[in-house]
């Protein structure tokens, strides 16, 4: 919401092209992408399936690499900066989580303050630090009873809830997050809509979340990126994106939109 | 936005923030790290002294305690004091025993990180059909009398490295050409490199002579001899580099078990650790086999039963794995030279029938749909 211009962006990717194939044939994922996000504001990802929403996210972030183009971290570019450097700076919650081995969710979170140990180092101990950064991270996501529990014990939406407690560890300037509230109840994904918006607020965390539900993302986002085959369709705060015009030739379908009764925010419904 | 329902919802939260103690999380301590590993590394003192006892010729405790004494005191042994138990004890059963730690602990340790790398609870040496490469690539320096020696050493543990490492790459790379059918593809890709490498030594051992074939065979069931002290030292110092530098990476192995992906979002360098295991595992593995032949399900067993007991944390995994799979493969040995005294069995032929019906229950369980 604050506007915080004279900070370096917090993303500014350049004439980006991608695809997950290299050969020739295969068709691109997105080509020459432009776009910025600011620091400091909560933007929401949107589109239809197949968008390239996730992928635009994993390229923030640099977990896939451009083919050409690149991607600026307040101004660095991410090729030179290293995976820990990265993960100091950039935390992500992967949409889906498996786990094979019994971590203790406790365990789990913990592992959020590795990119804030040597290079290598291997060894060494949980410093109290690391555990109170952990212990605080679950308790503000209300987890730290299952702090001894398995993964495959716990509900989706305590995992979920887990993975953006491992996020918050490595106490980053951005979270990227992918469909954050997709397997959480009403009350937890008001909970972490709120969560979001308060870390935002108070800790001027920039917030780019990859989301299917509009009306999430309508209320929560200080800006949309309407995506439709690896292009940016539309971008702009959310009364200039979810408005039936722009969205029902990129989602093919009627789309209802009015407002919000308590927030005004345009709100999104289908007709029967 | 009225305040009022603002605080309403606050209530609500507060509602569910049921009290709980402390909210420290327990994680490994230094304390707990060195209390579980030195139990464990008393016990392997005990059951190795414990091995030396019992064999064709039952030696009393009390000779083995006395020729340790001396060896401890004087640094040699006076061989007329400590007469034939003495011999026994120190050119037969002692540097067997500590071979036979030094195999199993690094089976168990390689069995540790590949379970790490492949996300596979089921993976190890064996299964996987690393073993029966560097077996493979043993049995051709043998055939072809390549090799030689290099530096006054046999070269046969470096052919085992290649065969070794020649299947590790093509069980990673199916891998992750099926990301998503990795655990049953995975054992069956394990199952055609075995069946593959077994018929090509096969065929070398059925051109080879048959005295040096009889050999061979004995050497592919897995068979400990007693090592010269020469040899028993090289592997020795070579094994424990390798362990030492999977216990390095024991927290990027930790992070890597949640996939790569999440692993490199957590800024572990992924390149690096998955080609310096794999380097580290062929190493390892290729020098196992050229000394010991096929010992299978060691690197299997252990690190599962010794997680259901510490937990999945490498830090502590790892070297607990390593001194269990020695005592594990101590006892396995006795059992072997023992159980039809005076005639020895391969002491592969035990740990596959312990292991074997383990492995399968394992399997049977995953495809219930039950988490290991």
């Amino acid at each position: 919401m604050k506007k915080t211009s004279g900070q370096p962006l917090a993303f500014d990717v350049r004439e980006l092209s991608f695809r997950y194939d290299l050969s020739p044939e295969r068709s691109w994922a997105f080509r020459n992408l432009q776009c910025s996000i600011e620091t400091g504001t909560i933007v929401g990802v949107i589109g239809p399936n197949g968008s390239g929403k996730t992928s635009l996210l994993k390229l923030l972030m640099g977990l896939l690499r451009p083919e050409s183009g690149a991607v600026h971290l307040f101004g660095q570019d991410l090729r030179t900066l290293s995976p820990a450097k990265i993960a100091q700076q950039i935390a992500f919650v992967p949409q889906e989580t498996s786990q094979v081995f019994p971590f203790t969710l406790g365990e789990l979170v913990l592992m959020g303050r590795y990119p804030f140990h040597q290079p290598f180092d291997g060894w060494g101990w949980d410093s109290s630090d690391d555990v109170n950064r952990a212990s605080q991270a679950m308790k503000d996501l209300e987890i730290e009873s299952l702090a001894d529990r398995m993964m495959s014990d716990v509900s989706g939406g305590e995992r979920q809830r887990a993975m953006i407690a491992r996020a918050l560890t490595q106490d980053p300037q951005i979270l990227l997050l992918d469909e954050p509230t997709a397997f959480l109840d009403l009350y937890h994904q008001l909970d972490i809509a709120r969560k979001l918006r308060r870390l935002n607020h108070d800790r001027g965390l920039t917030v780019v979340m990859v989301s299917h539900d509009l009306n999430l993302a309508s209320q929560c986002c200080d800006q949309l990126l309407l995506l439709h085959q690896g292009e940016i369709v539309k971008r702009g705060c959310p009364h200039e994106v979810i408005r039936p015009e722009i969205l029902e030739p990129v989602y093919r379908c009627e789309i209802i939109v009015d407002q919000h009764p308590r927030s005004n925010a345009p709100r999104v419904s289908l007709p029967v | 936005m009225s305040t009022h329902t603002s605080n309403q919802q606050v209530d609500a939260l507060q509602l569910h923030n049921v009290e709980t103690k402390g909210g420290t999380i327990a994680c490994l301590s230094a304390i707990r790290w060195l209390t579980s590993l030195s139990v464990l590394g008393l016990f392997s003192v005990l059951i190795g002294v414990g091995c030396l006892t019992v064999g064709a010729q039952p030696i009393s405790f009390e000779t083995v305690l006395q020729i340790v004494g001396m060896v401890l005191q004087e640094g040699r042994v006076d061989h007329e004091s400590a007469g034939v138990s003495g011999v026994i004890l120190l050119q037969v059963r002692f540097p067997r025993i500590v071979l036979a730690f030094l195999v199993g602990g690094s089976l168990a340790a390689v069995g540790v990180g590949l379970q790490a790398l492949l996300r596979n609870p089921l993976a190890e040496p064996y299964v996987l059909g690393i073993s029966s490469g560097a077996a493979f690539g043993a049995t051709l320096g043998i055939l072809f009398g390549i090799g030689g020696t290099v530096m006054g050493l046999s070269a046969l543990p470096v052919w085992a490295f290649l065969g070794g490492l020649l299947s590790i790459l093509v069980v990673y790379r199916i891998s992750v050409t099926y990301r998503m059918l990795s655990v049953h593809t995975l054992l069956l890709a394990g199952v055609i490199l075995n069946a593959l490498f077994s018929a090509l030594i096969m065929f070398a051992i059925s051109i080879a002579d048959p005295s040096r074939a009889f050999k061979m065979m004995m050497w592919l069931m897995g068979t400990l001899n007693a090592p010269e002290y020469s040899t028993l030292l090289w592997l020795g110092v070579f094994l424990g580099v390798g362990v030492f530098l999977l216990f390095w990476l024991a927290r990027p192995l930790n992070i890597l078990t949640m996939g790569e992906e999440t692993a490199r979002a957590l800024g572990v360098e992924i390149e690096r650790v998955k080609k310096l295991i794999f380097v580290v595992a062929a190493l390892m593995t290729g020098a196992v086999v050229s000394i010991a032949g096929l010992i299978g399900f060691v690197g299997m067993v252990v690190p599962h039963t010794v997680r259901m007991i510490v937990g999945a944390d490498h830090r502590l995994l790892l070297p607990a794995s390593t001194l269990v799979g020695g005592m594990f493969l101590m006892v396995a040995d006795t059992v072997a030279r023992t159980v039809l005294a005076p005639t020895e069995l391969p002491v592969g032929v035990v740990t596959a029938l312990v292991g074997g019906p383990i492995f399968l229950y394992l399997l049977m369980k995953r495809r219930a749909g039950v988490a290991l």
